[in-house]
């Protein structure tokens, strides 16, 4: 049963087009060796990485929740092990090369004597990186899919020599195992990752207040006779960089954007057309949004007895404005506009 | 054993993956010793790597086991000798440790000897590493790794610089006549702890010897 079950999971897992393309599992693309496989279980990609604490070698703890917001490179290593100790210059280039893109370098030394690990970041790990001690090799373990080299008795040492690339939300977006085959110490596919990754996520845009994320503006048909139909747009613009939730949002939770007009006389009002939904990827998901232009269309029927004169369209709006990172409080804004029934038609 | 199997298992699939041809994994039922081995052997010496490689006379050399003596490489010529290049230090290696064992029992009473070469460990190390292991078998101290530099091909992992760690969890095969048929380095993505590879490598030899 067991057996099948594997089998499954692998074919299942996209063995058959190997045609490289954005479908292609990260483990089969190209210059990319020793990535994690669904098979051998937890902590893959998407997950959140598991938050710890462990001793600075410079002094203090430190804590990965701490970096939330930043792009973290999370390497394991030991100082005995030669692969691990050909790559930590590297490791120190690749910290100072991409510190303008807001990413960490965090080093973990796995069951390393205390003494001798301090010893060794003095003498071997540049400054650029952030090296940890886990002398028990407790993180280690619980970043250990379970899976992953079933041969090894000590759990922690399955991480050796593996890097994780967690993004500014703490989802772990790569996970590499040590590919002796095709050993690169120059961390030349985790560059390519990273360049990827960093370029894709959306920048932070700059402070707004709720209102000013979006205006409103209302369109209405200058003038409309008795028995008309007719529609009210009201478009909404986004400010770059802010999203709101469409009308149907992706978790119960979310705020939906609504438009409602108050009743007027003599106007009977019908439910509010949104726009289609524009996907907004979060590390692990995507959400339903608005952003940029949205109109909302509100159509109405004008009564058979409508008396000629000018109507004033009031209505609200209400959203709840975000970025990537952090959501502004819910609002709930008025708006006004005129519309003349009856009367000169010119 | 159930356990093994599984482990084993899991090593089969990961290591197959999407090559194409499995036949490791066809019997996936069975508790065949190729269950957790990759389709091919895993980091094969060739000549592109530079020398030794297959095909290669073993360098010789006089190092000394665990209970002093003096053990000469060519001394072993008329037997299969699997030349293991261990370490207690390295996970891979200790994880290949207890089948090197299991091998050595397996092929007791033919003409087929292992030979342990324990690279760059301090005296108290080696000592430790010897006594805990419980190796039937001669484990040669290497302790400045002189031995294993001389094995190392030297083209092989140009980024490690104590060129004798490169040699770390490597196996080789040597004829009867002093000469390399089989070297493998460690695959740590596609790792073949139970060393089937080096086994039918032996098997090759022993049936080799047998039809001459």
């Amino acid at each position: 049963m067991r057996v099948g079950v594997l089998f499954a999971i692998v074919s299942g897992a996209g063995c058959g087009g190997a045609q490289a393309g954005p479908s292609v599992p990260v483990w089969e693309r190209p210059g990319l060796y020793g990535a994690v496989r669904p098979e051998m279980g937890p902590p893959q990609p998407g997950d959140p990485a598991r938050d710890f604490e462990l001793p600075a070698a410079a002094g203090g703890s430190f804590r990965l929740g701490s970096l939330r917001g930043s792009w973290v490179v999370l390497h394991f290593t030991a100082s005995w092990c030669p692969y691990c100790d050909a790559e930590v210059d590297h490791l120190g280039s690749l910290a100072e090369a991409y510190a303008s893109r807001n990413v960490k370098v965090v080093l973990i030394g796995v069951e390393e004597d205390a003494a001798h690990w301090s010893e060794y970041t003095k003498a071997r790990i540049p400054g650029s990186v952030l090296a940890l001690s886990d002398d028990r090799g407790d993180v280690a373990k619980t970043y250990a899919p379970p899976r992953a080299q079933p041969s090894f008795g000590d759990r922690a040492q399955v991480m050796l020599d593996s890097t994780l690339v967690v993004d500014p939300a703490g989802t772990i977006r790569l996970f590499l195992f040590p590919d002796s085959k095709h050993f690169d110490p120059t961390f030349a596919a985790v560059r390519r990752e990273l360049d990827q990754l960093t370029a894709s996520w959306p920048k932070e845009p700059r402070p707004m207040t709720p209102e000013a994320v979006v205006s409103i503006e209302v369109r209405t048909p200058p003038r409309v006779q008795p028995g008309d139909r007719g529609e009210v747009l009201v478009a909404l613009q986004i400010a770059a960089g802010y999203h709101v939730m469409s009308d149907r949002p992706t978790e119960p939770s979310y705020i939906p954007t609504r438009i409602h007009f108050d009743d007027v006389q003599d106007l009977a009002w019908k439910e509010p057309r949104y726009p289609e939904a524009t996907p907004f990827r979060l590390s692990d998901r995507s959400i339903a949004t608005f952003q940029g232009n949205a109109s909302v269309s509100v159509p109405f029927e004008v009564a058979a007895g409508a008396g000629t004169g000018e109507r004033v369209l009031a209505g609200m709006v209400r959203y709840q404005a975000c970025t990537v990172a952090s959501c502004l409080f819910p609002v709930t804004r008025r708006f006004e506009a005129t519309m003349a029934v009856g009367g000169a038609e010119r | 054993m159930r356990r093994l199997t599984c482990a084993g298992l899991a090593g089969a699939l990961l290591a197959v993956g999407c090559g194409g041809s499995a036949p490791a994994a066809a019997t996936p039922s069975s508790s065949s010793p190729t269950e957790s081995t990759p389709a091919e052997p895993s980091i094969a010496v060739t000549p592109e790597m530079g020398s030794p490689h297959v095909g290669d006379l073993a360098p010789d050399f006089v190092l000394r086991d665990q209970d002093d003596h003096e053990l000469k490489l060519s001394e072993l010529r008329g037997s299969v000798v699997l030349l293991a290049f261990v370490t207690s230090w390295c996970p891979f290696s200790e994880a290949e440790q207890p089948n090197l064992t299991t091998l050595s029992a397996d092929y007791s009473g033919k003409k087929v000897k292992v030979v342990a070469v324990d690279i760059k460990e301090k005296d108290d190390g080696y000592r430790k590493y010897v006594g805990r292991a419980k190796m039937p078998f001669p484990v040669l101290h290497d302790a400045d790794g002189d031995v294993a530099a001389k094995f190392t091909p030297n083209l092989a992992q140009p980024a490690i610089k104590d060129r004798s760690t490169v040699l770390v969890t490597s196996n080789l095969v040597v004829d009867p006549e002093g000469k390399i048929v089989f070297f493998t380095m460690v695959d740590t993505l596609h790792f073949d702890a139970r060393l089937v590879h080096a086994r039918r490598a032996i098997d090759r030899e022993l049936a080799r010897l047998g039809t001459k």
